[in-house]
């Protein structure tokens, strides 16, 4: 047994022979790449004129004079060029498929963000890509799905299943098989087969990196608590993984969805889910006594996922990291009062974040320090948001409809 | 005797190329998926892997992936195929293999899922998503049983890769993917894949079974210059789903299939 493919009892590299010789290539170019100071020296210049790091570390005071107890502070991953996170990875893997000689790159999508990223670094970098959605993520995320085609790129909806992130994924896996030679796959996620877990996790600590300088620069210390959201776990990894080894704890939140029942939530760490080997590698996953996985519910495409990257499982199971819920509901509330009180919309994923800190904040000191990572922007939402948010939404969307029958 | 042996004998018999055929248990109803294996067997295949249905067959392309989903909203649980499996190898006369991704076995409980073959006379296990570290112990743990492991390489595979991967295994036969990709399509077969299935043979000493997009006879008759066995699944799957959604009985249709391309 390999101990480098695992966290803990976590992780690993289950996968088809027909994938082995291009996780040799990967892993070999991987670790090239990232002890080749020409290629780092490449994917910093970037961050910061293409993605535009470092992104702010804000201090939210209206929030925290509103809810008492705990300051708060945002670290704004929504400000990140496409608008999440998810451009950090797509960046690095973008350069690393360039590197290995790979023409075409094509990702799985849920919120989209991911597919967006993708489809811009692949823009900027002259590949070919592709990108696979599940169709009811399509329709969830229809702006996003229109950003990636103006990209250049190839949006391929997924029929089958749930129609969601899990299915994408295989989507994408059963595509790469057929095309290996000129075909990187750029998992969006710190998940899969190893290295994935640790290749996107190096490609996302700049977050936690940033947000240690920054928050010593501003209070000369490190701060109490650091919330991040959980679907496969890259952001909140990312966020994390400067923390590790320091005093300060780890709150990782995932998807109530509407109710603890089976198929109506994305909750894997809080006891619902449990050990199994899917898409790679091995995890807690929701899935039935079968093995098969179960479905699941999030108001958020990309929270909406069956497993979790290894390392926040085994993260779990140590205890390092805890793990909490918030319900759809909860969601929506914070992601509007932070719109209310910062002029700050952020993304429904990163709104399960900030739910947990508003929850926190007002039970703690003064002289306390929540982080929370808004990890993207909360624009891709506006379908599901304003038919909560605004009574007149359905007559300006038959509106909006009669003007371009109008108008053709 | 084991199943390896019961294996072997059946590529020691007769002459000829043998014949796997492929069926997703419980697809398209479990008392369907049975009758259609006893029927495949007196049609003429030479050894049958059954399927266990699962969620996420990424391995697999359209009209397999559909059998899976419909055979799960069917009802159809791993003991259920085990057990079919089992009624199979006690009454059909040829070897009877299971074939299941990974989390299905190990879900059941790898030592469990092996001794269950044993126990049952069922020959050998597939395994798509299981690579050659054997870091479950599920290889070993198959030649103790005397069960069949079956390897899996593909045309990629360097010399070295093809020992390794096949080294630790005690079946009597690999799997030889004869494309990238899924299940489903057709496969063009060249002399490329003439001398991949006559190197794999060499390197290993095992006998060779060739699948992946195998669906017609001439095909076979290709394969027959190098591979011991072709693998035939999407081509039955698909013609049980057209007679399934006419309202017919699949299994006569499968078993003139299966005589016209022997
Ligand atoms: C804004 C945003 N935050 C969080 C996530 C969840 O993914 P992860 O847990 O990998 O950060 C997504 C996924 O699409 C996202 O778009």
């Amino acid at each position: 047994m390999n101990e480098d493919k695992y966290f803990g009892k976590h992780g690993g590299r289950f996968i088809p022979e027909v994938l082995h010789n291009a996780f040799v290539q990967l892993d070999y170019s991987y670790r090239k790449c990232v002890a080749d100071e020409n290629f780092m020296r490449e994917f910093d210049l970037l961050c910061k004129d293409y993605i535009g790091r470092p992104t702010p570390l804000y201090h939210a005071r209206n929030l925290g004079d509103h809810l008492g107890g705990a300051r708060i502070y945002l670290k704004m991953e929504c400000l990140a060029h496409t608008g999440a996170h998810k451009i950090n990875n797509a960046l690095g893997q973008g350069l690393l498929a360039r590197s290995m000689g790979k023409r075409r790159v094509i990702a799985e999508t849920g919120a989209g963000q991911h597919g967006i990223a993708t489809a811009a670094v692949a823009a900027m970098l002259g590949l070919e890509c592709e990108i696979f959605m599940g169709e009811t993520d399509m329709a969830r995320q229809h702006p996003n799905v229109l950003g990636m085609q103006l990209y250049g790129a190839k949006v391929t909806p997924v029929y089958e299943g749930s129609k969601t992130l899990t299915d994408a994924v295989n989507a994408a896996l059963r595509n790469w098989t057929e095309r290996i030679e000129y075909t990187h796959y750029i998992l969006g996620s710190a998940l899969g087969p190893h290295p994935y877990p640790e290749m996107v996790r190096t490609f996302q600590s700049v977050i936690g990196r940033e947000v240690k300088r920054q928050f010593m620069e501003k209070e000369g210390r490190l701060p109490d608590m650091m919330i991040a959201c959980v679907g496969g776990g890259s952001n909140s990894i990312g966020f994390f993984n400067e923390f590790l080894e320091d005093n300060v704890k780890l709150v990782g939140v995932e998807a109530g969805g509407h109710s603890s029942r089976p198929g109506e939530h994305a909750v894997r760490l809080n006891g619902s889910g449990s050990e199994g080997i899917v898409q790679g590698y091995k995890s807690y996953f929701l899935q039935d006594d079968q093995g098969s996985l179960l479905t699941t519910h999030s108001i958020s495409a990309g929270l909406d996922y069956a497993g979790v990257g290894p390392q926040l499982a085994h993260l779990h199971d140590t205890g390092r990291v805890e793990f909490v819920y918030a319900r759809d509901s909860e969601v929506l509330d914070a992601l509007r009062l932070t719109a209310r009180m910062e002029g700050i919309l952020p993304a429904l994923e990163s709104s399960h974040a900030l739910a947990e800190a508003f929850k926190r904040a007002p039970r703690m000191q003064k002289d306390q320090v929540i982080i929370v990572n808004v990890s993207g922007r909360g624009d891709k939402d506006i379908f599901i948001t304003s038919p909560h948010f605004d009574p007149g939404w359905k007559n300006f969307l038959q509106s909006e409809i009669s003007r371009m029958e109008g108008t053709k | 005797m084991t199943g390896i042996d019961r294996i072997r004998n059946s590529f020691e018999n007769r002459g000829g190329i043998k014949l796997m055929t492929h069926v997703v248990g419980g697809y398209p109803s479990p008392g369907i998926s049975e009758r259609l294996v006893a029927a495949m067997a007196s049609a003429g295949a030479d050894l049958v892997e059954i399927q266990i249905p699962y969620s996420d067959p990424t391995a697999d392309g359209p009209s397999i992936m559909n059998a899976n989903a419909k055979a799960r909203i069917a009802g159809t649980t791993t003991d259920m195929v085990i057990d079919m499996a089992g009624r199979l190898a006690s009454s059909a006369n040829i070897p009877i293999l299971l074939m299941s991704y990974i989390n299905p076995v190990y879900r059941y409980g790898i030592e469990r899922f092996v001794a269950r073959t044993l126990e049952l006379g069922i020959s050998g296990i597939i395994v798509p998503d299981y690579p050659a570290d054997d870091e479950l112990g599920l290889t070993e743990k198959c030649n103790r049983a005397g069960t069949a492991f079956v390897p899996l390489v593909t045309g990629g595979s360097t010399e070295e890769r093809i020992s390794e991967v096949c080294g630790a295994s005690d079946s009597p036969f690999i799997y030889a993917v004869m494309r990238a990709g899924v299940t489903g399509r057709k496969t063009e077969l060249t002399d490329e894949h003439i001398q991949f299935l006559e190197m794999a043979h060499r390197i290993t000493g095992k006998y060779v079974a060739a699948g992946f997009g195998i669906r017609e006879r001439v095909q076979v008759e290709t394969l027959s210059r190098s591979a011991h066995c072709a693998v035939i699944g999407s081509a039955v799957t698909d013609i049980i789903e057209k007679e399934y959604s006419e309202g017919k009985d699949p299994t006569e249709a499968v078993a003139r299939f299966i005589r016209a391309i022997r």
